[in-house]
Protein backbone atom coordinates (compact mmCIF):
# COMPACT_ATOMS: atom_id res chain seq x y z
CA UNK A 1 0.00 0.00 0.00
CA UNK A 2 1.52 3.41 -0.79
CA UNK A 3 -0.54 6.05 1.35
CA UNK A 4 1.08 9.46 2.45
CA UNK A 5 3.08 9.31 6.28
CA UNK A 6 0.08 11.70 7.47
CA UNK A 7 -3.06 9.59 6.10
CA UNK A 8 -1.21 6.05 7.55
CA UNK A 9 -4.71 5.41 9.68
CA UNK A 10 -6.35 4.93 6.22
CA UNK A 11 -4.38 2.10 4.96
CA UNK A 12 -4.35 0.58 8.41
CA UNK A 13 -8.19 0.85 8.40
CA UNK A 14 -8.58 -0.29 4.90
CA UNK A 15 -6.39 -3.47 5.01
CA UNK A 16 -8.17 -4.58 8.40
CA UNK A 17 -11.37 -4.02 6.49
CA UNK A 18 -10.48 -5.73 3.65
CA UNK A 19 -8.22 -8.63 5.31
CA UNK A 20 -4.80 -7.63 4.19
CA UNK A 21 -1.43 -7.62 5.91
CA UNK A 22 0.23 -4.97 3.42
CA UNK A 23 3.35 -3.92 3.84
CA UNK A 24 2.78 -0.17 3.77
CA UNK A 25 5.13 3.04 2.05
CA UNK A 26 4.56 6.44 2.26
CA UNK A 27 7.13 7.18 -0.51
CA UNK A 28 6.24 7.02 -4.20
CA UNK A 29 9.90 5.50 -4.88
CA UNK A 30 9.77 2.75 -1.85
CA UNK A 31 6.79 1.67 -3.08
CA UNK A 32 8.42 1.02 -6.55
CA UNK A 33 11.27 -0.59 -4.68
CA UNK A 34 9.43 -3.10 -2.64
CA UNK A 35 6.98 -3.83 -5.19
CA UNK A 36 10.05 -4.91 -7.59
CA UNK A 37 11.46 -7.12 -4.89
CA UNK A 38 8.06 -8.90 -3.94
CA UNK A 39 7.44 -9.47 -7.81
CA UNK A 40 11.17 -10.58 -8.01
CA UNK A 41 10.50 -12.65 -4.65
CA UNK A 42 7.15 -14.43 -6.08
CA UNK A 43 9.13 -14.78 -9.26
CA UNK A 44 12.47 -16.68 -7.82
CA UNK A 45 9.82 -18.71 -5.54
CA UNK A 46 7.19 -19.90 -7.86
CA UNK A 47 7.43 -23.09 -9.06
CA UNK A 48 8.06 -23.69 -12.94
CA UNK A 49 4.44 -23.69 -14.62
CA UNK A 50 2.71 -22.61 -11.84
CA UNK A 51 0.23 -19.81 -11.61
CA UNK A 52 1.76 -16.63 -10.95
CA UNK A 53 0.28 -15.03 -7.94
CA UNK A 54 -0.10 -11.79 -8.17
CA UNK A 55 1.40 -8.76 -7.08
CA UNK A 56 -0.84 -5.82 -5.77
CA UNK A 57 -0.31 -2.07 -5.13
CA UNK A 58 -2.97 -0.62 -3.83
CA UNK A 59 -2.91 3.48 -3.70
CA UNK A 60 -4.33 5.61 -0.61
CA UNK A 61 -4.90 8.99 -1.30
CA UNK A 62 -2.16 9.52 -3.17
CA UNK A 63 -3.38 12.80 -4.88
CA UNK A 64 -1.29 14.37 -2.19
CA UNK A 65 2.03 12.95 -3.20
CA UNK A 66 3.76 13.49 -6.66
CA UNK A 67 4.69 11.28 -9.20
CA UNK A 68 1.82 8.97 -8.44
CA UNK A 69 1.23 8.52 -12.25
CA UNK A 70 5.02 8.37 -13.16
CA UNK A 71 4.74 5.18 -10.90
CA UNK A 72 2.04 4.05 -12.13
CA UNK A 73 3.24 4.21 -15.73
CA UNK A 74 6.78 2.65 -14.64
CA UNK A 75 4.91 -0.13 -13.16
CA UNK A 76 2.90 -0.92 -16.54
CA UNK A 77 5.66 -1.35 -18.17
CA UNK A 78 8.11 -2.90 -15.83
CA UNK A 79 6.00 -5.29 -14.49
CA UNK A 80 2.64 -5.49 -16.40
CA UNK A 81 1.10 -8.27 -14.34
CA UNK A 82 1.22 -6.40 -10.91
CA UNK A 83 -2.63 -5.15 -9.91
CA UNK A 84 -2.81 -1.66 -9.02
CA UNK A 85 -5.76 -0.16 -7.39
CA UNK A 86 -7.40 2.73 -5.61
CA UNK A 87 -9.23 2.88 -2.24
CA UNK A 88 -11.98 5.22 -3.21
CA UNK A 89 -14.99 5.82 -1.08
CA UNK A 90 -14.53 2.76 0.85
CA UNK A 91 -13.86 0.60 -1.93
CA UNK A 92 -10.68 -0.96 -3.83
CA UNK A 93 -10.95 0.00 -7.95
CA UNK A 94 -8.77 -1.35 -10.25
CA UNK A 95 -7.11 1.13 -12.22
CA UNK A 96 -6.68 -0.19 -15.63
CA UNK A 97 -3.41 -0.43 -17.74
CA UNK A 98 -4.44 2.66 -20.02
CA UNK A 99 -0.52 1.86 -22.40
CA UNK A 100 -2.41 -1.76 -22.98
CA UNK A 101 -3.87 -1.38 -26.34
CA UNK A 102 -7.06 -3.16 -25.65
CA UNK A 103 -7.90 -1.59 -23.53
CA UNK A 104 -8.83 1.47 -25.83
CA UNK A 105 -10.94 -0.11 -28.23
CA UNK A 106 -14.44 0.24 -27.50
CA UNK A 107 -15.50 -2.81 -29.42
CA UNK A 108 -12.77 -6.20 -30.41
CA UNK A 109 -11.15 -6.31 -33.55
CA UNK A 110 -13.03 -9.09 -35.57
CA UNK A 111 -10.71 -10.79 -37.93
CA UNK A 112 -11.60 -12.12 -40.98
CA UNK A 113 -9.79 -14.96 -42.32
CA UNK A 114 -9.54 -17.03 -45.59
CA UNK A 115 -10.98 -20.00 -46.16
CA UNK A 116 -9.03 -23.04 -45.54
CA UNK A 117 -9.98 -26.05 -47.71
CA UNK A 118 -9.75 -29.89 -46.31
CA UNK A 119 -6.25 -30.80 -47.66
CA UNK A 120 -5.01 -27.74 -45.59
CA UNK A 121 -6.97 -28.34 -42.42
CA UNK A 122 -5.47 -32.29 -42.84
CA UNK A 123 -1.72 -30.71 -43.12
CA UNK A 124 -2.25 -28.30 -40.39
CA UNK A 125 -3.80 -30.85 -37.97
CA UNK A 126 -2.14 -34.37 -39.11
CA UNK A 127 0.81 -32.74 -41.08
CA UNK A 128 0.32 -34.86 -44.06
CA UNK A 129 -2.37 -34.27 -46.82
CA UNK A 130 -5.75 -36.17 -46.89
CA UNK A 131 -6.40 -39.31 -48.73
CA UNK A 132 -9.54 -39.00 -50.36
CA UNK A 133 -11.18 -42.51 -49.66
CA UNK A 134 -12.50 -43.76 -53.42
CA UNK B 1 38.37 -5.58 -7.18
CA UNK B 2 38.36 -2.55 -8.94
CA UNK B 3 39.54 -4.38 -12.18
CA UNK B 4 37.32 -6.92 -11.70
CA UNK B 5 34.02 -4.74 -11.72
CA UNK B 6 34.87 -3.09 -14.74
CA UNK B 7 33.05 -5.49 -16.98
CA UNK B 8 29.58 -5.04 -14.53
CA UNK B 9 27.65 -3.44 -17.53
CA UNK B 10 25.91 -0.33 -18.32
CA UNK B 11 25.73 3.17 -17.23
CA UNK B 12 22.41 4.26 -16.34
CA UNK B 13 21.16 7.47 -16.72
CA UNK B 14 18.21 9.01 -15.40
CA UNK B 15 17.23 12.24 -16.47
CA UNK B 16 18.12 14.77 -18.52
CA UNK B 17 21.98 15.11 -20.01
CA UNK B 18 23.87 16.80 -22.33
CA UNK B 19 24.26 14.69 -25.33
CA UNK B 20 27.85 14.78 -25.35
CA UNK B 21 28.10 13.01 -21.98
CA UNK B 22 25.96 10.35 -22.84
CA UNK B 23 27.46 9.89 -26.40
CA UNK B 24 31.37 9.87 -25.24
CA UNK B 25 30.73 6.76 -22.47
CA UNK B 26 32.97 3.64 -23.27
CA UNK B 27 30.18 1.78 -21.46
CA UNK B 28 26.91 0.69 -22.56
CA UNK B 29 24.63 3.38 -22.01
CA UNK B 30 20.82 3.27 -20.89
CA UNK B 31 18.44 6.32 -20.35
CA UNK B 32 15.39 6.93 -18.55
CA UNK B 33 13.41 10.36 -17.25
CA UNK B 34 12.68 9.63 -13.53
CA UNK B 35 13.22 7.77 -11.10
CA UNK B 36 10.62 5.08 -11.18
CA UNK B 37 11.63 3.77 -14.76
CA UNK B 38 15.37 4.03 -13.23
CA UNK B 39 14.32 1.52 -9.75
CA UNK B 40 12.37 0.00 -13.22
CA UNK B 41 15.27 -0.88 -15.03
CA UNK B 42 17.52 -1.71 -12.18
CA UNK B 43 15.47 -4.45 -10.87
CA UNK B 44 14.64 -6.07 -14.67
CA UNK B 45 18.21 -6.12 -15.72
CA UNK B 46 19.65 -9.75 -16.62
CA UNK B 47 22.61 -10.77 -15.50
CA UNK B 48 24.39 -10.75 -18.50
CA UNK B 49 23.65 -7.21 -18.66
CA UNK B 50 24.04 -5.74 -15.23
CA UNK B 51 23.84 -1.96 -14.91
CA UNK B 52 26.92 -0.67 -12.81
CA UNK B 53 26.60 2.65 -12.12
CA UNK B 54 22.99 4.84 -11.35
CA UNK B 55 24.03 8.32 -12.87
CA UNK B 56 20.98 10.99 -11.23
CA UNK B 57 20.85 14.14 -12.56
CA UNK B 58 19.63 16.11 -9.35
CA UNK B 59 16.20 17.67 -9.80
CA UNK B 60 14.85 13.61 -10.16
CA UNK B 61 15.47 13.22 -6.64
CA UNK B 62 15.13 16.55 -5.01
CA UNK B 63 11.62 16.17 -3.67
CA UNK B 64 13.31 13.28 -1.31
CA UNK B 65 16.51 12.38 -1.86
CA UNK B 66 16.90 9.98 1.27
CA UNK B 67 14.09 8.03 0.40
CA UNK B 68 14.52 8.48 -3.65
CA UNK B 69 18.44 6.75 -3.06
CA UNK B 70 17.11 4.32 -0.63
CA UNK B 71 14.88 2.87 -3.20
CA UNK B 72 17.91 2.59 -5.72
CA UNK B 73 19.68 1.03 -3.19
CA UNK B 74 16.79 -1.48 -2.04
CA UNK B 75 16.47 -3.00 -5.57
CA UNK B 76 20.11 -3.26 -6.34
CA UNK B 77 22.87 -2.69 -3.40
CA UNK B 78 25.60 -3.23 -5.70
CA UNK B 79 25.16 -0.13 -8.25
CA UNK B 80 27.13 2.93 -7.44
CA UNK B 81 24.58 5.46 -7.32
CA UNK B 82 26.43 9.00 -8.66
CA UNK B 83 24.32 12.17 -8.37
CA UNK B 84 24.94 15.00 -10.62
CA UNK B 85 24.25 18.51 -9.37
CA UNK B 86 24.98 22.16 -9.33
CA UNK B 87 26.96 23.00 -6.23
CA UNK B 88 24.71 20.52 -3.70
CA UNK B 89 26.25 17.16 -2.55
CA UNK B 90 24.20 14.37 -1.23
CA UNK B 91 25.87 12.05 1.63
CA UNK B 92 23.89 9.46 0.95
CA UNK B 93 25.43 9.17 -2.70
CA UNK B 94 28.68 6.77 -3.71
CA UNK B 95 29.70 9.54 -5.18
CA UNK B 96 28.62 13.62 -6.63
CA UNK B 97 29.40 14.88 -9.92
CA UNK B 98 29.10 18.80 -11.23
CA UNK B 99 26.81 19.50 -13.92
CA UNK B 100 29.94 19.63 -16.64
CA UNK B 101 31.36 16.53 -15.74
CA UNK B 102 33.05 14.54 -18.53
CA UNK B 103 32.57 11.20 -19.49
CA UNK B 104 35.96 10.56 -18.16
CA UNK B 105 35.21 12.58 -14.89
CA UNK B 106 32.08 10.44 -14.59
CA UNK B 107 34.09 7.17 -14.92
CA UNK B 108 36.57 7.88 -12.69
CA UNK B 109 33.59 8.90 -9.91
CA UNK B 110 32.35 5.59 -10.47
CA UNK B 111 36.02 3.93 -10.12
CA UNK B 112 36.78 5.69 -6.92
CA UNK B 113 33.21 4.73 -5.34
CA UNK B 114 34.11 1.74 -5.88
CA UNK B 115 37.59 1.58 -4.78
CA UNK B 116 36.46 2.82 -1.22
CA UNK B 117 37.00 -0.63 1.45
CA UNK B 118 34.36 -2.52 2.54
CA UNK B 119 32.18 0.01 4.13
CA UNK B 120 32.42 -0.34 7.91
CA UNK B 121 30.44 0.99 10.07
CA UNK B 122 31.24 4.12 11.26
CA UNK B 123 31.25 3.46 15.27
CA UNK B 124 30.50 6.13 17.20
CA UNK B 125 30.74 5.84 20.82
CA UNK B 126 26.53 6.83 20.95
CA UNK B 127 25.86 3.91 19.13
CA UNK B 128 28.79 1.10 20.81
CA UNK B 129 28.11 2.64 24.14
CA UNK B 130 24.50 3.01 24.28
CA UNK B 131 23.85 -0.46 22.54
CA UNK B 132 25.92 -2.16 25.27
CA UNK B 133 24.91 0.20 28.31
CA UNK B 134 28.31 1.26 28.74
CA UNK B 135 26.52 4.68 29.10
CA UNK B 136 25.23 5.78 32.64
CA UNK B 137 25.35 9.29 33.43
CA UNK B 138 24.28 8.86 37.01
CA UNK B 139 28.30 7.71 38.02
CA UNK B 140 29.58 10.82 36.29
CA UNK B 141 27.89 13.11 39.36
CA UNK B 142 30.32 15.40 40.70
CA UNK B 143 31.40 14.54 44.02
CA UNK B 144 32.08 18.01 45.40
CA UNK B 145 32.26 21.82 43.87
CA UNK B 146 35.76 21.27 42.36
CA UNK B 147 36.30 19.70 38.98
CA UNK B 148 39.17 16.94 38.86
CA UNK B 149 41.06 15.09 36.67
CA UNK B 150 38.81 12.08 38.75
CA UNK B 151 35.52 13.42 36.50
CA UNK B 152 37.49 12.87 33.42
CA UNK B 153 38.56 9.41 34.25
CA UNK B 154 34.74 8.83 35.06
CA UNK B 155 33.35 10.74 31.94
CA UNK B 156 35.63 8.22 29.76
CA UNK B 157 33.93 5.26 31.89
CA UNK B 158 30.84 6.43 32.31
CA UNK B 159 29.19 8.49 29.66
CA UNK B 160 32.27 9.32 26.78
CA UNK B 161 30.02 11.16 24.95
CA UNK B 162 29.94 14.25 26.99
CA UNK B 163 33.65 13.91 27.71
CA UNK B 164 34.77 16.70 25.72
CA UNK B 165 31.16 19.11 27.64
CA UNK B 166 33.21 17.71 31.28
CA UNK B 167 37.06 18.84 29.79
CA UNK B 168 35.29 22.42 28.78
CA UNK B 169 33.87 22.60 32.50
CA UNK B 170 37.35 21.52 34.15
CA UNK B 171 38.91 24.23 32.07
CA UNK B 172 36.60 27.06 32.58
CA UNK B 173 36.52 26.07 36.42
CA UNK B 174 40.20 25.81 36.46
CA UNK B 175 40.86 29.45 34.50
CA UNK B 176 38.50 31.44 35.17
CA UNK B 177 38.11 32.18 31.07
CA UNK B 178 34.92 33.92 30.50
CA UNK B 179 34.74 31.95 27.11
CA UNK B 180 36.14 28.44 26.21
CA UNK B 181 35.18 25.85 23.20
CA UNK B 182 37.35 22.91 21.32
CA UNK B 183 36.44 23.66 17.87
CA UNK B 184 37.43 22.28 14.63
CA UNK B 185 38.46 25.25 13.15
CA UNK B 186 39.49 28.35 13.96
CA UNK B 187 36.81 30.02 11.70
CA UNK B 188 34.56 29.26 14.12
CA UNK B 189 36.03 30.95 17.41
CA UNK B 190 35.15 34.43 18.35
CA UNK B 191 37.05 37.58 17.11
CA UNK B 192 38.30 37.98 20.89
CA UNK B 193 39.45 34.81 21.26
CA UNK B 194 42.77 33.27 21.83
CA UNK B 195 43.59 30.29 20.00
CA UNK B 196 46.19 27.13 20.51
CA UNK B 197 46.06 24.22 18.32
CA UNK B 198 45.15 20.68 20.28
CA UNK B 199 47.67 18.72 19.10
CA UNK B 200 49.59 15.33 20.64
CA UNK B 201 52.53 14.10 18.96
CA UNK B 202 50.69 13.81 15.64
CA UNK B 203 47.28 13.19 16.12
CA UNK B 204 45.07 16.59 15.95
CA UNK B 205 42.27 17.09 18.01
CA UNK B 206 41.28 20.35 16.86
CA UNK B 207 41.57 24.01 18.52
CA UNK B 208 41.31 25.29 22.06
CA UNK B 209 39.45 28.55 21.55
CA UNK B 210 39.22 30.94 25.05
CA UNK B 211 38.57 34.68 25.55
CA UNK B 212 40.68 35.81 28.44
CA UNK B 213 43.62 33.87 28.36
CA UNK B 214 47.11 34.68 27.66
CA UNK B 215 48.64 32.87 24.63
CA UNK B 216 51.53 31.19 27.31
CA UNK B 217 48.55 30.08 29.22
CA UNK B 218 46.52 28.51 26.74
CA UNK B 219 49.49 26.67 25.29
CA UNK B 220 49.96 25.11 28.39
CA UNK B 221 46.40 24.02 29.06
CA UNK B 222 46.11 22.74 25.38
CA UNK B 223 48.82 20.48 26.01
CA UNK B 224 46.97 19.22 28.88
CA UNK B 225 43.56 18.88 26.79
CA UNK B 226 45.39 17.24 23.78
CA UNK B 227 46.54 14.31 25.91
CA UNK B 228 43.33 13.87 27.78
CA UNK B 229 41.53 13.88 23.86
CA UNK B 230 43.93 11.67 22.69
CA UNK B 231 43.46 9.02 25.52
CA UNK B 232 39.78 9.50 24.91
CA UNK B 233 40.33 8.57 21.58
CA UNK B 234 42.63 5.26 22.09
CA UNK B 235 40.29 4.07 24.36
CA UNK B 236 37.24 4.51 21.66
CA UNK B 237 39.66 2.80 19.01
CA UNK B 238 40.37 0.08 21.70
CA UNK B 239 36.46 0.07 22.60
CA UNK B 240 36.57 -0.32 18.75
CA UNK B 241 38.86 -3.72 18.01
CA UNK B 242 37.20 -5.47 20.67
CA UNK B 243 33.95 -5.65 19.43
CA UNK B 244 34.24 -5.53 15.44
CA UNK B 245 35.44 -8.13 13.44
CA UNK B 246 38.45 -6.54 11.42
CA UNK B 247 37.59 -8.29 8.22
CA UNK B 248 34.06 -7.51 7.55
CA UNK B 249 33.53 -4.31 9.53
CA UNK B 250 30.65 -6.33 11.40
CA UNK B 251 30.02 -6.42 14.98
CA UNK B 252 31.58 -9.70 16.38
CA UNK B 253 30.77 -12.56 18.89
CA UNK B 254 31.66 -10.77 22.16
CA UNK B 255 29.53 -8.14 20.83
CA UNK B 256 26.33 -10.40 20.45
CA UNK B 257 26.42 -11.78 23.60
CA UNK B 258 26.72 -8.77 25.26
CA UNK B 259 24.13 -6.43 23.28
CA UNK B 260 21.84 -9.37 23.07
CA UNK B 261 21.84 -9.63 27.22
CA UNK B 262 21.01 -6.10 27.08
CA UNK B 263 18.34 -6.00 24.29
CA UNK B 264 16.89 -9.17 26.31
CA UNK B 265 16.41 -7.06 29.25
CA UNK B 266 14.43 -4.10 27.72
CA UNK B 267 12.83 -6.76 25.42
CA UNK B 268 11.35 -8.25 28.92
CA UNK B 269 10.77 -4.95 30.37
CA UNK B 270 8.75 -3.41 27.79
CA UNK B 271 7.14 -6.55 26.24
CA UNK B 272 8.67 -6.62 22.82
CA UNK B 273 9.78 -9.21 21.01
CA UNK B 274 13.22 -9.93 19.80
CA UNK B 275 14.44 -12.47 17.15
CA UNK B 276 18.16 -13.61 16.43
CA UNK B 277 18.71 -15.12 12.77
CA UNK B 278 21.99 -17.67 12.87
CA UNK B 279 23.22 -18.35 8.99
CA UNK B 280 26.07 -19.86 7.06
CA UNK B 281 27.04 -19.69 3.65
CA UNK B 282 26.56 -23.22 2.22
CA UNK B 283 29.80 -24.94 1.26
CA UNK B 284 31.93 -21.87 1.83
CA UNK B 285 35.11 -24.07 2.14
CA UNK B 286 34.06 -25.15 -1.22
CA UNK B 287 34.31 -21.09 -2.54
CA UNK B 288 37.74 -20.86 0.05
CA UNK B 289 39.38 -24.11 -1.83
CA UNK B 290 38.27 -23.19 -5.70
CA UNK B 291 38.79 -19.58 -5.44
CA UNK B 292 41.19 -18.78 -2.72
CA UNK B 293 41.34 -16.96 0.41
CA UNK B 294 41.18 -13.51 -0.81
CA UNK B 295 38.06 -14.29 -2.68
CA UNK B 296 36.16 -15.79 0.62
CA UNK B 297 37.25 -12.97 2.27
CA UNK B 298 35.67 -10.97 -0.15
CA UNK B 299 32.49 -12.78 -0.26
CA UNK B 300 32.40 -12.13 3.36
CA UNK B 301 32.84 -8.30 3.44
CA UNK B 302 30.43 -8.08 0.31
CA UNK B 303 27.76 -10.26 2.56
CA UNK B 304 28.19 -7.76 5.51
CA UNK B 305 27.22 -5.26 3.08
CA UNK B 306 24.63 -6.71 1.07
CA UNK B 307 22.90 -7.47 4.61
CA UNK B 308 23.57 -4.01 6.38
CA UNK B 309 21.25 -2.76 3.24
CA UNK B 310 18.75 -4.62 4.12
CA UNK B 311 18.53 -4.47 7.69
CA UNK B 312 16.53 -1.84 9.72
CA UNK B 313 18.32 0.80 11.94
CA UNK B 314 18.51 -0.61 15.47
CA UNK B 315 19.48 -4.18 13.83
CA UNK B 316 22.82 -5.32 14.15
CA UNK B 317 25.00 -7.89 12.08
CA UNK B 318 27.62 -9.77 13.75
CA UNK B 319 30.18 -12.28 12.51
CA UNK B 320 30.27 -14.98 15.17
CA UNK B 321 32.69 -17.57 13.27
CA UNK B 322 34.52 -18.52 10.02
CA UNK B 323 31.38 -18.06 7.67
CA UNK B 324 28.80 -17.64 10.41
CA UNK B 325 26.76 -14.48 10.88
CA UNK B 326 23.83 -13.49 13.71
CA UNK B 327 21.65 -10.65 13.08
CA UNK B 328 20.11 -9.74 15.75
CA UNK B 329 16.66 -7.99 14.60
CA UNK B 330 15.63 -5.80 17.50
CA UNK B 331 12.48 -5.07 17.27
CA UNK B 332 11.10 -1.41 16.64
CA UNK B 333 7.61 -2.85 16.37
CA UNK B 334 5.08 -1.36 19.08
CA UNK B 335 4.44 -3.59 22.16
CA UNK B 336 3.44 -6.88 22.04
CA UNK B 337 -0.36 -8.05 22.80
CA UNK B 338 -2.02 -11.36 24.39
CA UNK B 339 -2.58 -13.51 21.96
CA UNK B 340 0.00 -11.91 18.88
CA UNK B 341 1.48 -14.43 16.59
CA UNK B 342 5.27 -13.92 15.88
CA UNK B 343 6.36 -11.01 13.95
CA UNK B 344 5.97 -11.41 9.64
CA UNK B 345 8.32 -8.13 9.09
CA UNK B 346 11.57 -10.49 10.01
CA UNK B 347 10.97 -13.06 7.98
CA UNK B 348 10.41 -10.96 4.81
CA UNK B 349 13.56 -9.82 5.63
CA UNK B 350 15.24 -12.86 6.27
CA UNK B 351 13.77 -14.13 3.02
CA UNK B 352 14.79 -11.13 1.23
CA UNK B 353 18.31 -11.60 1.81
CA UNK B 354 18.34 -14.84 1.09
CA UNK B 355 16.77 -13.85 -2.24
CA UNK B 356 19.45 -11.15 -2.89
CA UNK B 357 22.86 -13.18 -1.91
CA UNK B 358 21.14 -15.96 -4.49
CA UNK B 359 21.19 -13.15 -6.76
CA UNK B 360 24.48 -11.43 -5.69
CA UNK B 361 27.17 -10.95 -8.16
CA UNK B 362 30.32 -11.54 -6.45
CA UNK B 363 33.81 -9.91 -8.63
CA UNK B 364 35.76 -11.93 -7.06
CA UNK B 365 34.58 -15.52 -8.76
CA UNK B 366 34.07 -13.87 -11.76
CA UNK B 367 31.21 -12.73 -13.95
CA UNK B 368 30.25 -16.97 -15.11
CA UNK B 369 29.97 -17.09 -10.70
CA UNK B 370 27.08 -15.25 -10.56
CA UNK B 371 24.43 -16.90 -8.77
CA UNK B 372 26.04 -19.79 -7.20
CA UNK B 373 26.22 -18.62 -3.58
CA UNK B 374 23.69 -19.76 -1.31
CA UNK B 375 22.42 -19.53 2.64
CA UNK B 376 21.70 -21.45 5.35
CA UNK B 377 20.08 -20.09 8.66
CA UNK B 378 17.41 -20.59 11.56
CA UNK B 379 15.78 -17.56 13.09
CA UNK B 380 14.47 -17.87 16.94
CA UNK B 381 12.36 -15.49 18.77
CA UNK B 382 12.35 -14.05 21.98
CA UNK B 383 10.06 -15.12 24.26
CA UNK B 384 8.37 -17.92 22.01
CA UNK B 385 11.97 -19.70 21.06
CA UNK B 386 13.99 -18.72 24.74
CA UNK B 387 13.86 -17.08 27.19
CA UNK B 388 17.54 -16.25 27.67
CA UNK B 389 20.70 -15.14 25.55
CA UNK B 390 22.00 -19.32 25.49
CA UNK B 391 18.45 -20.55 24.89
CA UNK B 392 18.08 -18.56 22.43
CA UNK B 393 21.01 -18.85 20.37
CA UNK B 394 21.12 -22.58 20.83
CA UNK B 395 17.08 -22.45 19.22
CA UNK B 396 18.51 -20.80 16.47
CA UNK B 397 21.57 -22.88 15.58
CA UNK B 398 19.19 -25.70 16.11
CA UNK B 399 16.92 -24.69 13.50
CA UNK B 400 20.02 -23.64 11.24
CA UNK B 401 21.42 -27.58 11.43
CA UNK B 402 17.63 -28.49 10.55
CA UNK B 403 17.51 -25.86 7.21
CA UNK B 404 21.09 -27.66 6.48
CA UNK B 405 20.00 -31.17 7.10
CA UNK B 406 16.97 -30.13 4.62
CA UNK B 407 19.21 -29.73 1.67
CA UNK B 408 20.64 -26.52 2.30
CA UNK B 409 19.78 -22.77 0.99
CA UNK B 410 16.79 -22.59 3.18
CA UNK B 411 16.17 -20.36 6.54
CA UNK B 412 13.86 -22.73 9.16
CA UNK B 413 11.60 -20.28 10.83
CA UNK B 414 9.68 -22.02 14.01
CA UNK B 415 8.65 -25.52 13.05
CA UNK B 416 8.35 -24.46 8.59
CA UNK B 417 10.84 -23.78 6.10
Amino acid sequence: MLVPLARNEAAHHAAQKFGFQPSIEHEPALAMAELCLHVNHLRATQAWCAEQPVAQLILVHTQELEGIDQLVHAIHAYFPSVLISELRDGRIVDIKNDSAVVDKLTELPIVHSEDVDANELYMLLDNKPHEVEE
Amino acid sequence: MTANRHARGSYLFTGTFEHELVSSMDQPVRCVNNIFDAIGELATCSAADLIEAVVIEESIIQSNSAANIDALRRVDPTAVLVVVSEKNTHPQADANVSKNTTSAGLCAAVTNAKSQPSEKTILSEIDLDDVLGISDETKITRDSSDLGDVDLVRALMHAPIRFKEILVDLLKEQTGWTFCAILEDQTCAPETATIAPLRYGHEEHGILAAVGATADELRRWSHWAACWLDLARRQQHLKILAYQDELSGAWNRRFLKTCLTRELQIARETRRHLTVMIFDIDDFKHYNDKWGHDAGDEIIRELVKLLRSIIRKGDHVCRIGGDEFAVLFCDPEPPREPGSNHPTTIEILAKRFKEQVRLARFPKLGTEATGVLSISGGLATFPWDGMDVDSILLKADQRLLQSKRQGKNSITIGNET
